[in-house]
């Protein structure tokens, strides 16, 4: 110890090979429990965005579930990320119906001002719901301000807008996947 | 000599973090809005400070002046990222909803007041129980705050408890009346409720010297 304290350098760079090594131990051990409640959370929120308890979710890849009901598809979730937020990725879930309607989305990751910009989360505003029953062709996907469909929320334009815009992209995606997710979810109940 | 009594007392009141040397505001406005999470980052907060000062105060002799700042900084923010993997392991609901705070914690002046002007100067047991009383003093400000502004801003006490507590949890929730006092959620609601706060504390004080 007293050696030690001569030379600074040599004591930090020891401090900080106990912190890491702590560090990534716990996170060694913690890691596949970590990503287990991941999942369950994941799961949660999707039953969420459905609203309807009886159908059946099941995954398809890590960003792809579809949800089925007495046998039949009864439509697709599927992540969608936007990098267009005020700070930094937004992430979120969205279900659509198989004829391209949405039936939900919800933001499970974002880094968006507290107080402000996270009024895109279900637990803090029900502005997410704006998109509940929205398709491609019925209205025009932007803010009302810029001449669209939706009304932002007061603060948080930057983050109302990189919304729309991704929940459009994901709809377009969808529309382009659809025959290819039903192939996929088809053979993966034989 | 400090002792165990007066650490206790200076950090639960005479030297409170919150109310009287105000330090850590960032995260007392920003989590107090309801008290599962006040008590849920008032938690981790308390046991973040009590082991990095516990872990300060047993390499303190290693610590000379040129690194001590630096050395503190790692410290705490090590001790955070690891209650961060531990909400994430054993509260993963709560950690979605508070996460973006925790990190926040290293932020916390109270952790670095407290490793510099304590830690490194005295022995591990009083470090620890300085950390731990000093957490604790920002852990009950952090509460009464939260708990006042849920029942002034959304009429509730004790809601999304379960987060912390599992299911039993839903049970606790009070809904005093339906709709509540929306400033009182938003960021000058803190202010109101921390600035009556130390004012009650104050005014308490005086009448005890008297």
């Amino acid at each position: 110890m007293k050696y030690l304290a001569k030379s600074p350098i040599i004591s930090l760079v020891a401090l900080a090979a106990v912190c890491g090594t702590l560090i990534s131990t716990l996170h060694a051990v913690t890691r596949s429990t970590i990503a287990e409640n991941q999942q369950t959370y994941s799961l949660k929120q999707l039953k969420a965005v459905l609203g309807d308890p009886a159908e059946n979710i099941i995954r398809l890849s890590d960003e792809l579930y579809y949800s089925e009901k007495a046998n039949r598809i009864t439509g697709f979730i599927f992540q969608q990320s936007s990098h267009e937020g005020y700070n930094g990725t937004i992430k979120s879930w969205i279900a659509v119906s198989p004829d391209h309607v949405i039936r939900g989305v919800r933001v499970f990751e974002h880094h968006e001002t507290p107080g402000i910009g996270d009024k895109i989360e279900i637990g803090v505003s029900d502005w997410i719901k704006l998109f509940d029953g929205k398709s491609l062709t019925d209205i025009t996907w932007s803010l009302a301000r810029d001449g669209g469909s939706f009304d932002h929320f007061s603060g948080a334009t930057i983050t109302s807008r990189a919304l729309v815009k991704s929940v459009e992209s994901g709809l377009t995606r969808a529309q382009d996947k659809a025959a290819q997710w039903t192939k996929w979810a088809e053979n993966i109940n034989d | 000599m400090t002792s165990a009594r007066e650490i206790t007392i200076e950090g639960l009141w005479t030297r409170n973090p919150a109310m009287v040397q105000l330090l850590g505001l960032c995260p007392l406005l920003a989590v107090s809005g309801t008290f599962t999470s006040a008590l849920g980052l008032g938690l981790t907060t308390l046991v973040v400070l009590t082991f990095s000062n516990l872990f300060i105060s047993l390499f303190r002799a290693l610590l000379t002046d040129s690194i001590r700042l630096p050395a503190q900084i790692m410290v705490i923010a090590s001790f955070v990222t690891l209650a961060d993997i531990l909400l994430q392991y054993w509260f993963f609901d709560l950690h979605q909803r508070i996460g973006l705070f925790v990190a926040l914690i290293v932020t916390n002046c109270t952790l670095l007041g407290r490793a510099e002007s304590f830690a490194s100067r005295n022995r591990m047991g009083y470090a620890a129980l300085d950390g731990f009383m000093m957490g604790l003093g920002f852990l009950l400000v952090l509460t009464v705050m939260g708990a006042v502004r849920e029942i002034l801003g959304q009429g509730t006490l004790f809601s999304n408890l379960h987060l912390l507590l599992g299911e039993t949890g839903r049970e606790f929730e009070i809904r005093f009346w339906d709709s509540g006092f929306l400033l009182m959620v938003l960021p000058p609601g803190a202010f109101l409720t921390l600035g009556c706060l130390i004012a009650l504390k104050n005014k308490f004080s005086m009448s005890l010297h008297e």
